[in-house]
C-alpha cells in the first residue's frame, strides 16, 4: 500500500467513528476521537521538531500545557466574571475560542522560543533533558501556585463558545478539531517540503554543511521550534476544552512521554504518523483497559516490540516504505 | 533562625544528595559506556525497596532486606540488560527513550501484580531509630546520618572500583573506545552486562534505603528517575565524580531552597504569598539549576565537550 | 597587491605549548589556484579551519575582497564569498545530489525562510541547480541519494554545492583524496576549469595534481610557510627538499 493510500484510510477512520458513534448513540466514541484528533495535534507539532529536525524535545508538555491553561484561565475568569487584571487597564476574560486560540498560540510560541533560544545551545542528550527541565519547571510552578487551583487542576464549568456553532455539542466540536488537525497537517506538509523545510531537515542530518553553504541552522531549528510548540499549545487549548478542565497533570513529563510516542509509534517524520500513533495508542488504552487491570503492562510490552522490530513506525509496517531517517 | 536548624537541613541536603548519587551514578556510567538513555532506572529503585521491604518483613531483618535490594536490582539489571537493553545500544536515542519508557510501565505493572495497589512500609532497624546529639547541640537522626555514611562509603568504593581495578580500567576503555577493547579480547557484552546490573543494584540500594523513610509504592521511581536526570546533566554525562558534585548540589539547591525561599520572601511579603511564591520557586529552583549550567556549559559541569 | 581577492595576514594560533600556525602570510590572486601543501602534522587543517571560522586566530587577520573577515563566523564567511569543501566529504546523506545542490543555490541567495512553496516545484531553483551538477558532470545522477553517490561521485557533489554559492574564493579540502588514477584525472580537469570561475585555494597531497595544476605553491611546515613561489622554485628550494626528504640533502 502507498502512504497516500494509507493517509487517505487514516483520515476515512477517523470520520468515520464519531459518526458510527452518533448512529450507534455511543456519545463517548465522539469523545475518544476527539481525544485522538487533539493529541494528534499535538504529535503533528512535536513532529516538526521531533521528525523533520531532529531535536528531540522531552518537554512539549510545556506547550500542551501552556496552551492548556491560557484557555482554561482565561475562560475561568469570563465564566466568574473576575477580570484578569483591573490596573493600569481593565482586561476582562472571554470564552470566544476565536480569541483563545490566537493567544494560546502566541503565549505557547512565546514560550517555545525562550526555552528553543536557552535548549538549542546544548544537543544530543543534554538537548533531551535541557527541554525536560524547562517542562518540570513549569509542571512544578502550576502545582504550587494556588491561583488557578494549583495541584487540584482548573475546572471550566462552560466549553468556550465559537460564532455560529454549538460547541457543547459533541460532533460539532470533533468537526472543530478535525479542521483544526487537516490544517496542522496541510502546514506542516507545506513547510517541510519548502525551502525552509529542505534546511531544516538538512540541518538534522549534517549542520556543519548546512553552516558552510551559508545557513545558520540555530536559526532554522529554532523557528521549526517555535512552531512546533505553537501547534502542539494549539492542541492543549483544545484539550481543555474537551475536557473542561485542566490540570498540572498536562504539563508533567508522562505527557511530554506519550506525545513522544504518538510520533514514534507511528512513524518519525510522516505527515500522518501522529494521527496514527495518537489512534494506536488510545486505542490500545481502550481496549486493553477494557479486558485487563494491568492493561498497561500489555502495552508497554507492545510498545517495546515495535521499537525493537517495527521500524519506522506503524505506517512504516504497513506501508512497506523503507526510508533512512 | 537558628544555626542548628540550618545545619539540620544542611544534613538532610546530604543525606539526600547522597540518595541521589546512589541513583545517578549507575545512570551515568550505563549512557557514558554504553551510550544508552535508560528511564527505567527508576523501576530498580522501586525494585529495591520492593524487594527490601518484602524480605525484611519476612525475616524480620532489616540488613538481610538491604542485601535484598542489592541482589533483586541487580539480578533484575542483567535480565532486562540481556533480553531488551542489549539491542538498543546501537540505536539512536529516541528508540531508547521509547523502549525504556515502555519498560517502566512494564515494571510498575507487573510489581502492582505482584505486591498489589497498596503502600508497604519498611521499618527502621531499633540500632539506627532514634536521633544522636552532634557537636554544638545538634540533634539528628541516625537513620538519615546512616544514608549519608553509606553513601560516602559507596562513592569511595566506586571510586577505588573505577581507578584501581581491572573492572575499572575496562570500564574507561570502554567509554573511551569501544571497538579497541573488543579488539583487546574483552568480553564486551558481558562487560556490559556488569555495569549495567551494578548500576541497578546501586539504584536498588537507594531505593530500600529511601523506603524507611517514605512509602515503598509503586511509581516511586519516577520522581526520583527525573532528579537523577538532572544531576548527571548538570554533573556530565558519563562522569562518576559530575554525578557526585551534581547529587549534592541537586540535594543542596532543593532542600535548603524550600527551606530558605519562603523565609527570604517573608522579608518583604506579607506571610500567605511569601508562602507561596517562595515554595513555587523552591520547587522549580533545581530546573533552574540545570537549566544555568547547561546554558553556561553546555555539556554538564564535567562533560566532555561533544 | 590590488588584485589579491583573499589575503591571510600574520596569522597564528597556539594550542597551548604548541603553535598551529605561527605567523602566516599568504594571498591569493584572481584566476589562479594557490597549492597549500607540507607534510603531515603541518597545520594545514587548523590553517583551513581558521580560514573557515571554526577556529579563532589568535593574532593576524584575514581579507576577502578587500573586506575583513577575520572575526567573522562560518555562516558569514559562506555568505561574504568563502566556499568550502570538506577533506572528507560532507554532504546531506539522505537527500538527492539535486536536493544537496539546491540547498547550496539557497543558501546562496538567502532564500531559505520561504514557508510555503513547495522548493521541488520552484523551477528557478531547480534549473539553478541543475547547471552546477551539469558543470561536475553529474546531471545524471541529479536524483540519486548522496548516501548512494559513490566516492568520487560525493567528492563532485561538494564541487557543485561549492560552485553554487557563486563564491569569490574556493577552499578546497584535498579533493583529490582517496580518489583513483581516473577520478584524479577528472577531478585536475574540473579544478583547472574551475579557477575561472573564482581563484583556490588548494590543500592537496597528491603532488601531480599539485604540480599539474597550481599556478603558486606554498608549503606549510610545522605551522610556517617556509616557501611560496612557482612550481619551479618550489621544486628547487633547498628548505622544502630537507622538509620532504630529510637532511639527506646536507
Amino acid at each position: 500500500m502507498q502512504e497516500r493510500h494509507f493517509n487517505l484510510l487514516c483520515i476515512f477512520f477517523l470520520l468515520a467513528i464519531p459518526i458510527a458513534g452518533l448512529v450507534l448513540d455511543e456519545p463517548y466514541y465522539i469523545t475518544l476521537a476527539t481525544k485522538v484528533t487533539i493529541l494528534a495535534i499535538a504529535g503533528v507539532g512535536l513532529n516538526l521538531a521531533l521528525g523533520y529536525g531532529g531535536l528531540i524535545s522531552f518537554g512539549h508538555a510545556a506547550f500542551f500545557g501552556v496552551g492548556g491553561y491560557v484557555a482554561g484561565i482565561i475562560a475561568s475568569h469570563a465564566l466568574n466574571y473576575d477580570p484578569i487584571l483591573e490596573w493600569p487597564f481593565l482586561i476582562e476574560g472571554t470564552t470566544q475560542m476565536l480569541i483563545l486560540w490566537p493567544l494560546a498560540i502566541v503565549i505557547s510560541a512565546f514560550f517555545a522560543l525562550i526555552i528553543g533560544l536557552l535548549s538549542l545551545r546544548t544537543n544530543g542528550v543534554y538537548f533531551i533533558m535541557i527541554t525536560l527541565a524547562f517542562a518540570q519547571m513549569i509542571y512544578y510552578f502550576a502545582i504550587s501556585w494556588p491561583s488557578y487551583g494549583g495541584e487540584d487542576g482548573l475546572s471550566v464549568y462552560l466549553r468556550s463558545s465559537f460564532p455560529g456553532l454549538n460547541t457543547m455539542d459533541g460532533l460539532t466540536f470533533f468537526g472543530i478539531c478535525f479542521v483544526w488537525l487537516m490544517f496542522a497537517v496541510w502546514l506542516s506538509s507545506r513547510m517541510t517540503n519548502s525551502g525552509f523545510g529542505l534546511a531544516l531537515q538538512a540541518s538534522k542530518q549534517n549542520a556543519v554543511r548546512v553552516a558552510a553553504v551559508g545557513i545558520k541552522p540555530f536559526k532554522v531549528q529554532l523557528i521549526a521550534f517555535v512552531l512546533s510548540g505553537a501547534i502542539t499549545g494549539l492542541a492543549g487549548a483544545l484539550y481543555t476544552d474537551l475536557n473542561r478542565f485542566v490540570s498540572p497533570s498536562v504539563l508533567s513529563w508522562h505527557t511530554s512521554g506519550e506525545i513522544m510516542i504518538f510520533v514514534i509509534l507511528g512513524g518519525v517524520a510522516r505527515l500522518y504518523g501522529p494521527l496514527v500513533g495518537a489512534a494506536v495508542f488510545i486505542v490500545l488504552e481502550q481496549t486493553l483497559g477494557g479486558v485487563t487491570e494491568n492493561w498497561q503492562f500489555w502495552l508497554g510490552l507492545i510498545l517495546i516490540i515495535v521499537v525493537l522490530f517495527a521500524r519506522g513506525g506503524v505506517i512504516g509496517l504497513l506501508t512497506k516504505e523503507v526510508r533512512n531517517e | 533562625m537558628s544555626i542548628t536548624l540550618f545545619i539540620e537541613q544542611v544534613l538532610n541536603g546530604l543525606q539526600f544528595g547522597f540518595m541521589l548519587f546512589l541513583m545517578s551514578a549507575g545512570l551515568t556510567l550505563v549512557f557514558g559506556v554504553m551510550g544508552l538513555i535508560n528511564l527505567a532506572h527508576g523501576s530498580f529503585y522501586m525494585i529495591g525497596a520492593f524487594a527490601a521491604a518484602a524480605i525484611a518483613s519476612w525475616t524480620g531483618s532489616f540488613w538481610l532486606g538491604l542485601l535484598a535490594s542489592l541482589m533483586a536490582a541487580a539480578i533484575a539489571g542483567a535480565l532486562v540488560e540481556m533480553v531488551v537493553i542489549r539491542r538498543l545500544y546501537k540505536r539512536d536515542h529516541l528508540d531508547q527513550v521509547l523502549a525504556t519508557f515502555a519498560l517502566i510501565l512494564l515494571f510498575s505493572e507487573a510489581t502492582r501484580w505482584l505486591f498489589g495497589a497498596f503502600p508497604l512500609y519498611l521499618d527502621v532497624p531499633a540500632i539506627l531509630s532514634g536521633s544522636l546529639t552532634l557537636p554544638m547541640g545538634i540533634v539528628y537522626s541516625k537513620y538519615r546520618l546512616f544514608i549519608i555514611i553509606v553513601g560516602i562509603l559507596i562513592a569511595i568504593g566506586l571510586f577505588l572500583l573505577i581507578s584501581k581495578t581491572r573492572l575499572g580500567v575496562r570500564i574507561r576503555a570502554g567509554e573511551s573506545d569501544r571497538e579497541m577493547i573488543a579488539a583487546l579480547g574483552v568480553n564486551i557484552s558481558k562487560l556490559y552486562t556488569i555495569v549495567f546490573a551494578l548500576g541497578a543494584a546501586l539504584a536498588g540500594l537507594a531505593g530500600a534505603l529511601i523506603g524507611s523513610i517514605q512509602s515503598v509504592e509503586v511509581g516511586m521511581g519516577e520522581p526520583v528517575l527525573i532528579l537523577a536526570f538532572v544531576v548527571i546533566v548538570i554533573g556530565g554525562i558519563g562522569s562518576i565524580k559530575g554525578a557526585l558534585i551534581g547529587a549534592l548540589l541537586v540535594g543542596l539547591t532543593d532542600t535548603l531552597g524550600r527551606f530558605l525561599l519562603p523565609a527570604l520572601f517573608g522579608a518583604f511579603l506579607d506571610p500567605a504569598s511569601a508562602t507561596s511564591i517562595g515554595s513555587a520557586i523552591a520547587s522549580m529552583l533545581i530546573y533552574i539549576l540545570m537549566a544555568a549550567v547547561l546554558i553556561y556549559r553546555p555539556s554538564g559541569l564535567y562533560g566532555k565537550m561533544a | 597587491m590590488s588584485d589579491s581577492i583573499l589575503s591571510i595576514q600574520n596569522l597564528s594560533k597556539s594550542f597551548g605549548a604548541i603553535r598551529a600556525s605561527e605567523d602566516i602570510s599568504l594571498d591569493l590572486h584572481a584566476g589562479e589556484i594557490h597549492a597549500l601543501i607540507g607534510p603531515n602534522g603541518a597545520g594545514k587543517s587548523t590553517l583551513i579551519a581558521q580560514l573557515a571560522g571554526e577556529i579563532p586566530q589568535d593574532h593576524g587577520a584575514i581579507f576577502l575582497g578587500g573586506q575583513e573577515i577575520s572575526n567573522l563566523d562560518t555562516v558569514a564567511r559562506a555568505n561574504a564569498g568563502l566556499a568550502r569543501s570538506f577533506q572528507v566529504s560532507s554532504v546531506v546523506p539522505n537527500f538527492s545530489a539535486l536536493q544537496n545542490v539546491m540547498l547550496a543555490v539557497q543558501g546562496n541567495q538567502g532564500r531559505t525562510f520561504t514557508f510555503f512553496k513547495p522548493v521541488l516545484r520552484d523551477v528557478e531553483l531547480v534549473d539553478n541547480a541543475r547547471t552546477y551538477l551539469q558543470q561536475v558532470e553529474l546531471e545524471g545522477r541529479a536524483n540519486v541519494s548522496a548516501s548512494d553517490l559513490s566516492h568520487g561521485e560525493r567528492r563532485k557533489l561538494e564541487l557543485a554545492m561549492a560552485l553554487a554559492l557563486e563564491p569569490k574564493v574556493f577552499l578546497l579540502d584535498e579533493p583529490m583524496a582517496g580518489l583513483g588514477a581516473e577520478g584524479s584525472k577528472a577531478m585536475t580537469a574540473l579544478l583547472a576549469d574551475l579557477k575561472h570561475k573564482a581563484p583556490i585555494l588548494l590543500v592537496e597531497h597528491d603532488m601531480d595534481a599539485v604540480f599539474a595544476l597550481a599556478d603558486r605553491i606554498s608549503v606549510l611546515v610545522y605551522g610556517r610557510i617556509i616557501a611560496t613561489g612557482t612550481v619551479e622554485d618550489i621544486r628547487n628550494n633547498p628548505d622544502v627538499r630537507e622538509a620532504y626528504l630529510g637532511s639527506e640533502s646536507l
